[in-house]
Parts: structure tokens; sequence; C-alpha cells
């Protein structure tokens, strides 16, 4: 990518505000793939730490929001013969945690291609 | 056949199954002792991960724990389940692409500090140590529960299976061997609980029946009806919380959470995969393996508790006068009996047992003369053990479980003794006291290290300290507080520094240890206790339990501060952060 090419992409990230956020997200990444080994190694740093912040929040939810501070409101439902709440304490956060696992795991294997930072 | 010729048989069979798998599996290296060079399958790594971490108390105690709290017994699913997540995300993967061969290892190099290493096998001594005296009791009971030998033989034949595999093996030997212990302790876990499920409610998986309505009467689910039995003798519902504050429900689960995920006995069997994604990966296969049981347990215990009021009372709950007549009680009743954890004593002289909860004394506890609850001492592990028996499944199921009580006590056992002997020979010998140790003697002093610490296990399981009870509340408690605040650290926090680390690695230590001890006695001596160990005298009602998250909280904030107030760490160690934030190896 050539010079000019870059401080233009740099120009709309900073001054274009009718872009979406996504859009942005993805100019950013192309910025970072085209530059420094540095500039790269610290984009995928940061695209790993947010989708660890987002799969976080998920078992913030799955573990303590529904089956604990949200357990009597949930209970008033049920699943089955299962309150709600207490199944979500005693089977469904157990089977959250398991996808979020595997959806991390496949979720980095990509990241790590796209990055160029995956194993031979 | 005989119920003992059968379960001798079984166990046999097992016994000489490991002691095959260690005559194959020797290690010839320091790579293959510590970490069995690296060439595990994610698969089979995440099949010994959930033996290594299913422990006699996962296997034996926690269905009971839960048959008696409920709702409240689920911080320990959630507990026990949620750490993984952690550990999958935050720890496992890095530490796999530090790619060397212990905890303190990575703690020593990160930190640039002897020092920092040293206090983190402190931390993974006595972390390990308590934790692997409830394995070695859980030998010592399988063996004389099922086996009516002495607490002592039981323990020495565990004790020498250990030997053969863990001194001759080591990680590689110990993670062939957790394969198959995992297999014999499912089976032996979710047989009966399948027999249970389709008797009670038709349904054959478990975690459906628990949640379905009763067989031969389509209009009652079970949980309805356990919770109709448990308010009618006096106790809170089933579904309901009636043991923890959400405070300490929350506290207490985030401890065990963050408690597993600091555990160096698991953490290690990510080192032993071959790549990065394979560590990722075979965490979550560690997790299936592991919900399979913890999946099953609820509807275990629940199932247990419904069956043994149901025998109780089998002229309806609360139906005194037609209560269990203590002369025909089951046959599984009197053998418990002789072992002392049921104990029964007909209060009022009428031949019938009647239970009920004397704190809180139901109406019917005014008629009938009675005198309080007669079923005096129900031991909560009875729920496990005596299970098929309750059930009245086949004399090989009540073999199996013995064999899988086994299996989860020795593999839990094997691969805390791994941890303990590669702090010793490779962090203390060959990391700070003899660093010219050739690695031939590196083995030895390993395997040494390694028959030392079966012995000292073997000592403490005979006679244990006083706070057998208490040690999986302190183990948790200091993992939680002391190794996994720094480990993470040292990952996501590049200007993290030795100072920072050690200082908050020691006040986690501490602060969580002077918690425990104020409400439990100082080094658990009776009498020594500073408060009353109830909501009354915790400090803004935590729990000591529950403290390992504000210790990890103290932790991670004294480290911030000293670290902001002493010098960044030098360049090559930010290379290292760096490095292992990536997976490909070559990060020049």
């Amino acid at each position: 990518m050539s010079e000019k090419m870059r401080d233009l992409l740099k120009k709309i990230l900073a001054e274009e505000s009718s872009i979406s956020d996504r859009t942005k997200e993805q100019i950013r990444q192309t910025l970072a793939s085209a530059g420094t080994l540095e500039d790269q190694r610290s984009a995928y740093w940061k695209a790993n730490l947010s989708i660890l912040g987002w799969c976080l929040g998920v078992w913030f939810i799955a573990g303590y929001l529904l089956p604990i501070f949200m357990v009597d409101a949930l209970n008033t439902m049920s699943i089955g013969g299962y309150p709600l709440g207490f199944w979500m304490a005693q089977q469904g956060s157990i089977y959250t945690f398991l996808v979020l696992i595997f959806f991390y795991a496949w979720w980095m294997n990509r990241l790590d291609k796209k990055f160029d930072v995956h194993e031979e | 056949m005989d119920l003992k010729v059968m379960i001798y048989l079984v166990v046999g069979a097992t016994f000489a199954l490991y002691i095959g798998i260690a005559i194959w599996a020797r290690a010839g290296s320091t790579g293959e002792f510590y970490v069995a060079g690296k060439g595990v399958n994610p698969i089979a790594n995440g099949m010994a991960t959930a033996a290594d971490w299913m422990s006699a108390a996962s296997f034996i105690s926690m269905a009971g724990l839960i048959a008696f709290l409920g709702y409240s017994g689920s911080v320990y699913l959630m507990g026990w389940t949620g750490g993984y997540v952690l550990m999958a995300l935050l720890l496992a993967p890095y530490l796999r692409k530090f790619g060397k061969f212990t905890v303190p290892q990575f703690v020593g190099d990160r930190f640039y500090s002897n020092g920092a290493r040293i206090v983190a096998v402190i931390c993974l001594l006595i972390i390990s140590i308590t934790y692997v005296i409830g394995q070695m009791r859980g030998v010592g009971i399988a063996f004389s529960r099922f086996l009516e030998v002495d607490i002592l033989w039981g323990l020495v034949a565990g004790m020498s299976i250990v030997f053969v595999y863990a001194v001759l093996g080591g990680m590689k030997g110990i993670t062939y061997t957790q394969i198959a212990q995992y297999v014999v302790l499912i089976f032996a876990y979710t047989v009966p609980a399948v027999f249970i499920s389709i008797q009670l409610t038709g349904h054959f998986l478990p975690q459906t029946g628990l949640g379905a309505t009763l067989s031969g009467d389509d209009s009652r689910y079970l949980l309805d009806a356990l919770n109709g039995m448990m308010v009618d003798l006096g106790f809170a519902e089933y579904t309901t919380n009636a043991s923890f504050s959400t405070l300490n429900m929350f506290l207490l689960t985030m401890a065990l959470m963050i408690g597993t995920a600091g555990l160096p006995h698991v953490i290690i069997r990510f080192f032993t995969v071959p790549r990065v994604r394979d560590a990722r990966k075979s965490a979550g296969w560690a997790l299936i393996f592991i919900a399979l049981l913890y999946t099953t347990a609820p509807a275990v215990g629940a199932m247990a508790m419904y069956n043994l009021v149901n025998t109780l009372y089998p002229g309806g709950v609360g139906n005194t006068s037609e209560a269990m007549v203590y002369d025909e009680r089951p046959d599984w009743m009197r053998t418990w009996e002789n072992t002392g954890l049921l104990v029964f004593e007909d209060k009022n002289n009428d031949g019938r047992i009647q239970y009920y909860n004397q704190n809180n004394p139901p109406a019917f506890a005014g008629q009938d003369d009675l005198q309080g609850n007669e079923l005096v001492r129900l031991d909560r592990d009875i729920m496990v053990l005596a299970n098929p028996e309750i059930a009245s499944l086949p004399n090989w199921v009540i073999a199996l479980v013995a064999a899988g009580g086994i299996a989860a006590a020795l593999s839990t056992a094997a691969g805390l003794l791994l941890a303990i002997s590669s702090a010793i020979s490779h962090d203390l010998l060959k990391g700070v006291f003899m660093p010219k140790i050739s690695e031939k003697n590196e083995l030895m002093a390993g395997r040494i290290s390694m028959a030392a610490a079966i012995l000292l296990a073997g000592y403490l399981g005979l006679n244990p300290p006083g706070f057998a009870a208490e040690v999986v509340a302190l183990a948790f408690g200091l993992a939680a507080s002391s190794l996994f605040p720094v480990l993470m650290m040292g990952i996501f926090y590049k200007r993290m520094n030795k100072e920072g680390a050690i200082a908050g690695m020691l006040t986690g230590l501490f602060t969580t240890l002077i918690y425990i001890f104020m409400y439990k006695g100082w080094f658990f001596i009776p009498g020594t206790a500073m408060l009353p160990d109830n909501a009354s005298g915790w400090i803004m009602g935590i729990s000591p339990q529950g403290f390992g998250t504000i210790g990890a909280v103290l932790n991670v904030a004294v480290a911030m501060i000293v670290c902001k107030l002493t010098a960044p760490p030098p360049k090559e160690i930010q290379a290292l952060v760096e490095s292992v934030r990536v997976p490909r190896a070559d990060t020049a």
C-alpha cells in the first residue's frame, strides 16, 4: 500500500463521521495488516482483547447474573419441571461455558490466520 | 457372584490396567517426565485433565453436598466448571506458548527473579499438599468401605500403584493412566445415575430426568415432589437458596472459579499438548468430559434425596405413624450403620424412624410423642456410595462404583504429586540451588521427590490433620488469591514488574490465610478461632470460603500500586511478554 493511500485512509478514519463503526474497524485492520510487524501484533492483541471482553461478558451473564442475581425472577418461569433460574444454575451455565470455550478457540484460530501469526 | 469377590475382581482389573500402562509409558527424559514430551493429543489431554481435576470430592462427596444444599449447592457446580473458561481464555494458550515445564518457572522468568519463583513454589506446595491429603483419605475410605480392609492397607495399596506409574512414567505415565481412570470413573458415575433416572422418571438421561415427571404420575414433576417433601419435613424448598446470602453465593462461586484456573496441577496439563491452538481446544474437551459428570451430579443428588425420604416414609412424607420400622430397614442401611456414617436413634421407642428438621420442626413433630429427629447422622458421601444399593442395582454396578471412587482419587493424587515433585526438582534444585545439575540427575531428583511426596501424602492421609474438612476452602482460596492474579498480570500487563508481583502474591496469600485462620482457628488448631464462624462474625458478611475472591482483588491492587512506584521490567522481559501473546514461534 502506498504512503498516499495510507494517509488517505487515516484521514477518512479521523474525519469522516458518516461511516459505520464496522467499516472503521475494517479500515483499521487494513491499515494494521499493511503496517509494520509491531503494528500488526498490536492490532492482533487488541482484536484478542476485544473478543475476550465479549466472551467474559457472556461468562458473567451465564455464571452470575442469571443463576445468582436474577434467580428469583427466572424461577417464576420454567422449562419442563425445572424452574428456569435453578436450571440455569445446575445445567445451563455449564453448557454455556462449554460453548464459550469452543467458540473462543474457533474465533482465535481464524484471527491467528488473518494476522498471519498461526502455527505451522 | 459374591459382592466382595466381584469388587476385588473389578478393582484388581483396573489396577492391572494402570500398571500395564505404567510399563508401556516410561519416561526417558525430563521433558517426558514433566510434560510428557509435549506430544499429547488435545482430546486425550482433555480426558486426562478431566480425571486430573475430578477428585475424590467430585466423585464421592459433591452429589451428596448438592442433595443437602439444593439450589445453594450450585456454587460448586458452577465454580468448578466456570473456572475452565478463565483457564482456556486467560492462561492456558499463553503459558503453553511460554513452553517450559512448571508454573513457578513462568513466574520466575516473567518476573526475572528467583525470589518470585520461590514464593510461587511456596504457594504451589501449600495448595497441592493440602489438596492431596483429601485424595489419600478418599483412597483409604474407598478401600475400607468397600473391601472392609483396614484404612492403612487401603492406603498402602493406593500409594504403591501411584508409586509405580508416577515415579516410573512421570507426566507421560500419569497422562495415559488418567485417561484409563477417566473411563472407569465416568462409567461408574453415570451407570447408576442412568438406572435411577429410568426408575424414577423413565428418562434415560439424568439431565432431563431431573426436570421430568415421576413415573406413574404424569402430572407431578420430580422437583415439585421433592420441594413438597422438604417443606413437609421442615427444610427449605429444594430449588431455592437457603444456605448463602447472595453476596456469598457470588464470592464463593468466584473464588472457586479463579481458584480452579489457578491450580498448578491442572495448568501443567496444558503444557503437554503440541501447539497453542491445541491448548485452547483441549480446555474445551476437558470441560466436555467434566460436564458429563457435573451435569449428572445434580440429578444424582436430588434423586438420592427423593429415594431416601421415600424409604424413610413408606406411608407418605410426614406420616409418622407409618414411618420406616427400624427392624425392617433395608440391607444397605445395615451395612452403612457399621461404618458409623449412618446413625439411627429410636428416641421415642416406637420402633420406627422419624426424620425431620429439628431446628424448624414441622407440625407433625408435636404429635405421636416424638422426641426429636431419629436419623441422627447421615453422611453426605452415602448419597453416591450407597446409591446403587438404594436403587437395588446389580452387584457389578456396586463394584464399579468402588473402582470409580478409587480411580478419581488416584488420578488427582498423581497429578498433584507431579506438580509437587516438579516444583522441587525443577524449580528449587535446577532453577535456584543447583543450576548445573545434569539432566540425568535432575530426572533422578524428580523421581526421588515424587517418592518422598507419596510417602508424605500417605502419612497425612493416615493421620489427617483435624482440618480435613476445611482444606478444600483453603486450597481454592489460596490458588485464587496468590497464583491466578500473578499469572494473569504476567500475561496481560506488560508493565508489571517483579516488585509488584512478589508484593501481590504475598498480600493475597497472607490476607486469605489470616482471614481463614481467624474463623477456623490458627493453623486449624481447635479453640484458637478469634471470631465466630457465622454470618454475624464475618467482616461485612464475607464467609472465609469466599474470601479468595477478595484476596485476589487485594493481590491485584497491591501489585499495581507497588509496580507504579518501582522501575518497569527490562526490555527483554517486555519482549518475552510480546512473544507469549502470539502463537507463532518466530516472534523476533
